[in-house]
């Protein structure tokens, strides 16, 4: 190669390994290999020399220009693409990582899918119903009877409305409750009869959903919380399936092997009724009631007496989440403080 | 309810602790808790109050619990004569029987009015009540034993000599014992002598016919009244008593026959008094009640299988009794007389298997028809959107369902800020925002939650699902990248047709705004308000009826598609949002996508914008040629030129 061409070699691959950056490429470029530029200029001075000298040299020149161009664009796309040096020496790996902002699901919504996904895996239904209910639906119904103490266990927020009416998309409004009474739902055992009404058995469900009480609020008491309602119904489902059921859900729930304990109770739609409780950490713990649905339930929706007997149960979502998180006060859910969600 | 431990070992003497009772109670009857000393406290359920709520309740369900022999010192019934209307020398009438449903009434001489002995006093402030002399007393303590309310009244202050059971008259009024005046509405029954009212029936008694040191005759009641006007009148007066509670429950009206009984014996014991003749207001004996029991039945609602041996000694053990007919048992059982609550066979299954023990019953697994389960189409909707938005970094939150106004108003708010159901997820996502903003930059949340309005057409309550989104940060404008965040989560949840105009309805939320349309409805809004703060809100039955359709595969271009940019210069209050609309449907078959690569506002320039767009045209048959691509970009010119008197750069 001509000395000149060899100068020129060396001159360019040195200012390309001294360039700073990606941008300063295209000014080397078209130093260099331009129009008006450094290779131009000795393929035109080569104009007087003989026929043979001027081909040797021209051919050299291309190869040079090719050589020139890979080694610019080269190293202008390793510069420009990643804008980092391939560091040897001082890259220290034990670096911490970049932060990278990520959303977070809210706790209720965590707990509330592990709940579905694990009552789907035994074949149960996932339904929901209205917040603003009837009285009929929310007591009535359910066996709960007026003017008597039963129906005070539930703290009851009652709706201002002349029309004593609601209108939902998915409800059918029946002429027989237009004048039932309205309220917040103050457990989703409504939704028992609603699905009743419409569904004829066998069936599994679950109905998760936000529920209301007229309660002064504390650690453990909120004026609204979700609850998740559960409700077999066929012609031969008894109260040993329900402690299956139940005992496999909480097992998978908590993720070990759960002790549990079970106590008679009284819920005026369930009979038996009882109330299931685990030991964590030592200590037993109300986690459920439930019971085998009362025979005055099924009446309400027509079932035929007699050829179908199932059980019901309710929990309280926030208790699971609090339980599981070792979140100390049922508040933090609503406050919508990100520091409490962002640790979900 | 309270209970004494004392009172309960004396009753069953083989009880080993108190540990143990509560144990046992636990699991087999009630929920019970040690309640330190020699008080433990019972759930008494609602249902059994007529035959639970009492001392010789307690010790019935211990005893048939650890299958003890219950043996209380059986009490004399009192001589009662069921027929007559008065009892000398008193007259006692019951005008309204539907709320009496019974009356006894016995009459006490000789009466010495003192301190009740310690023991008494002491079991009585175990359970909560306060002494005050021995015929007080013994009305309290036999009722604690037997679960019958009692009240005594002093004889001789009793106006005419008479005890009539009716409801108030118009204008009278009431002194309570506890010096408080009721004035009494017409629906409240009274227990009055000749001329007024001594006692508001089953709640409290009056001041008039108190018994006072100098008593030395007394009228003892033990009576039932209606439960369910007990209730109401407790509630609206605002006064429960331990009577009033335990009538609002329901008593059984075979209840004051036993609690009378009890009274007249501690009275002659502890006050030394002459019992004398006693009035029943009830003429005919309570029937007996008999129920089947199916063992089969109760197998296959229990799913069990229990000897027919054990599962009758459960219900003997409860004090049920198997009815035999010539020499020959039946399956039919007699109900004991205070078990108001046992109605059907689920009941008598209930009671055996509670005996048995719940957690003594195995676990079987159900038979179920596999058919897949099925989910409401909104769950799987809002799972959807949880998922792409806590994507795009932002966080869920959960807020109260109650706000200071709104539209659906609460009858009994728990607070002023509460009055109202929310109207609009906005007001709750705005708070976030502040409350956050002490500890983070920058705040990006969404909620799925119900909201309430009451429609314009009928002033029906409507309660819908709707997605909220607040975006804020302390330095930047959000709005934009909020917009950004809405295309591609309309785009991802299976939206394509819908667009942006400019709100059509003020919002109170919003300092300025678009409305999303799609198929002639508005689906939500996307705004900001004056400090920055970013907002949408979505409808999420709008939404989904507008996305049911399935996403399908679009075939990939064979063919490359050309990039050109345009940049102008236009006024400044030129919307681009409108520009590249216009450049858009210039000719839809060819122009694949149109985006702002550049902005750029100099204040040289006097109220001018300067704009690069970049179009990407793509044909789906051919390669476009750039003769073609020209001719387009041609037009692009001179519509914008026209429309938007628009210099080209």
């Amino acid at each position: 190669m001509s000395s000149e061409l060899e100068k020129l070699k060396r001159k360019c691959e040195e200012e390309v390994k001294n360039s700073p950056n990606a941008e300063s490429f295209n000014g080397i470029r078209i130093k260099y290999l331009g129009r008006k530029g450094e290779l131009t200029k000795i393929l035109r001075s080569l104009k007087d020399l003989p026929f043979e000298e001027r081909k040797k040299i021209g051919q050299q020149a291309n190869i040079l220009k090719k050589e020139l161009e890979d080694l610019i664009s080269g190293k202008e796309k390793e510069l420009s693409t990643s804008n980092f040096q391939f560091p040897t020496s001082n890259f220290d790996i034990t670096k911490p990582g970049k932060k990278i902002s990520r959303g977070h699901f809210h706790p209720l919504t965590k707990i509330d899918e592990e709940v579905r996904q694990i009552f789907t895996s035994m074949n149960f239904s996932v339904v929901e119903g209205p917040e603003a209910e009837t009285e009929f639906y929310n007591f009535d119904a359910l066996n709960i009877p007026s003017n008597h103490p039963a129906r005070d266990v539930w703290d009851t927020l009652w709706i201002k409305n002349p029309k004593s009416e609601i209108l939902n998309p998915k409800q059918i409004s029946k002429l027989k409750f237009q004048n039932s009474k309205l309220l917040l739902r103050a457990h989703t055992s409504p939704m028992q009869i609603r699905y009743m009404e419409n569904h004829n058995p066998p069936f599994q469900i679950i109905v998760p959903g936000r529920v209301f009480r007229y309660e002064a609020t504390d650690a453990s008491h909120e004026i609204n919380f979700y609850q998740v309602e559960g409700l077999m119904v066929g012609p031969a489902v008894t109260l040993a399936n329900f402690k299956f059921v139940v005992e496999e859900f909480f097992q998978r729930f908590f993720g070990r092997q759960v002790e549990f304990r079970y106590k008679p109770s009284y819920f005026p739609f369930v009979e038996p009724g009882l109330e299931v409780e685990v030991k964590l950490g030592g200590k037993w713990l109300e986690v459920m009631g439930a019971g085998m649905v009362h025979r005055k339930v099924f009446d309400a929706v027509r079932y035929n007496p007699g050829q179908v007997q199932g059980f019901a149960f309710g929990m309280g979502l926030d208790r699971l989440a609090m339980l599981k998180y070792n979140v100390p006060d049922i508040r933090l859910f609503y406050s919508g403080d990100l520091r409490f969600i962002k640790q979900f | 309810m309270k209970f004494s431990y004392l009172l309960i070992k004396n009753l069953v003497p083989k009880l080993k602790s108190k540990s143990q009772l509560v144990e046992a109670l636990n699991l087999h009857a009630f929920e019970t808790e040690d309640g330190g000393g020699n008080v433990f406290e019972v759930d008494i359920p609602p249902n059994r109050y007529s035959d639970a709520a009492s001392h010789w309740g307690i010790a019935r369900e211990i005893s048939a619990i650890l299958n003890f022999k219950f043996q209380y010192k059986e009490v004399q019934p009192p001589k009662i004569h069921r027929q007559s209307r008065k009892i000398e020398p008193l007259k006692i009438i019951v005008e309204d029987k539907n709320l009496c449903p019974r009356y006894i009434a016995q009459y006490f001489e000789n009466i010495r009015i003192k301190q009740s002995p310690a023991w008494l006093q002491k079991i009585l402030k175990d359970c909560g009540l306060r002494p005050i002399n021995n015929v007080v007393d013994v009305m309290n303590y036999a009722m604690l034993e037997t679960g019958q309310p009692l009240h005594a009244f002093d004889a001789d202050k009793l106006e005419g000599k008479t005890i009539i059971v009716r409801r108030a008259k118009n204008g009278e009024s009431i002194i309570s014992i506890d010096d408080i005046n009721y004035k009494l509405a017409s629906d409240i029954l009274v227990i009055a002598d000749a001329k007024k009212p001594q006692a508001i029936a089953g709640i409290k008694g009056g001041k008039g016919a108190e018994i006072t040191k100098g008593t030395n005759r007394i009228i003892v009641e033990s009576a039932n009244f209606d439960s369910v006007s007990i209730y109401n009148i407790s509630k609206a007066i605002k006064l429960t008593t331990d009577a009033s509670s335990r009538f609002s429950h329901g008593l059984s009206p075979a209840l004051p026959e036993i609690g009378i009984s009890r009274a007249a014996q501690l009275l002659t014991d502890l006050c030394g008094a002459k019992p004398a003749e006693t009035f029943d207001s009830l003429s005919k004996p309570l029937p007996r009640r008999v129920l089947k029991f199916d063992l089969m039945k109760f197998n296959r609602f229990i799913g069990m299988n229990l000897s027919l041996r054990g599962a009758e000694n459960y219900l003997k053990r409860l004090g049920f009794k198997k009815i035999t007919s010539n020499g020959v048992n039946s399956d039919k059982w007699e109900i004991p007389i205070l078990r108001d609550d046992i109605e059907r066979f689920e009941d008598l299954a209930e009671e055996v298997i509670r005996l048995y023990g719940y957690d003594r019953l195995r676990p079987i697994a159900p038979h179920v028809a596999v058919q897949p389960s099925e989910f409401d189409d909104f769950i799987i909707f809002k799972d959807k959107i949880r998922k792409i938005l806590v994507g795009f970094g932002l966080d869920e939150v959960y807020n109260y369902s109650f706000v200071s106004d709104g539209e659906v108003e609460i009858l009994n708010p728990v607070a002023e800020d509460k009055k109202f159901l929310r109207p609009s997820l906005l007001p709750g996502l705005i708070r976030n925002i502040d409350d956050n903003f002490r500890f983070f930059e920058r705040v990006g949340v969404f909620e799925l939650g119900k909201v309430f309005n009451i429609s314009e057409i009928g002033g029906n309550i409507r309660e819908n699902l709707r997605l909220g989104i607040a975006l804020a940060a302390k330095k930047d404008e959000t709005f934009f990248e909020l917009k950004g965040i809405i295309d591609e989560l309309l785009k991802e949840l299976g939206l394509v047709d819908f667009f942006m105009r400019d709100i059509t309805v003020a919002s109170s939320f919003l300092y300025d705004g678009l409305q999303v349309e799609s198929d002639h409805t508005v689906v939500g809004y996307l705004g900001r308000r004056q400090n920055g703060v970013s907002l949408a809100e979505f409808g999420a039955e709008e939404l989904l009826t507008l996305v049911e359709g399935e996403l399908s595969f679009e075939p990939l271009s064979k063919f490359p598609s050309v990039m050109r940019d345009i940049s102008i210069l236009v006024d400044a209050d030129v919307r681009i949002g409108e520009i590249v609309r216009i450049i858009q449907q210039l000719n839809p078959d060819l122009i694949e996508d149109v985006d702002l690569i550049d902005e750029y506002i100099d204040e040289k320039w006097q109220n001018l914008q300067s704009l690069t767009f970049r179009i990407v045209f793509q044909a789906k048959d051919r390669t476009l040629t750039s003769v073609e691509v020209d001719d387009e970009m041609e037009k692009i010119t001179k519509i914008l030129q026209q429309k938007f008197n628009a210099r080209i750069r």
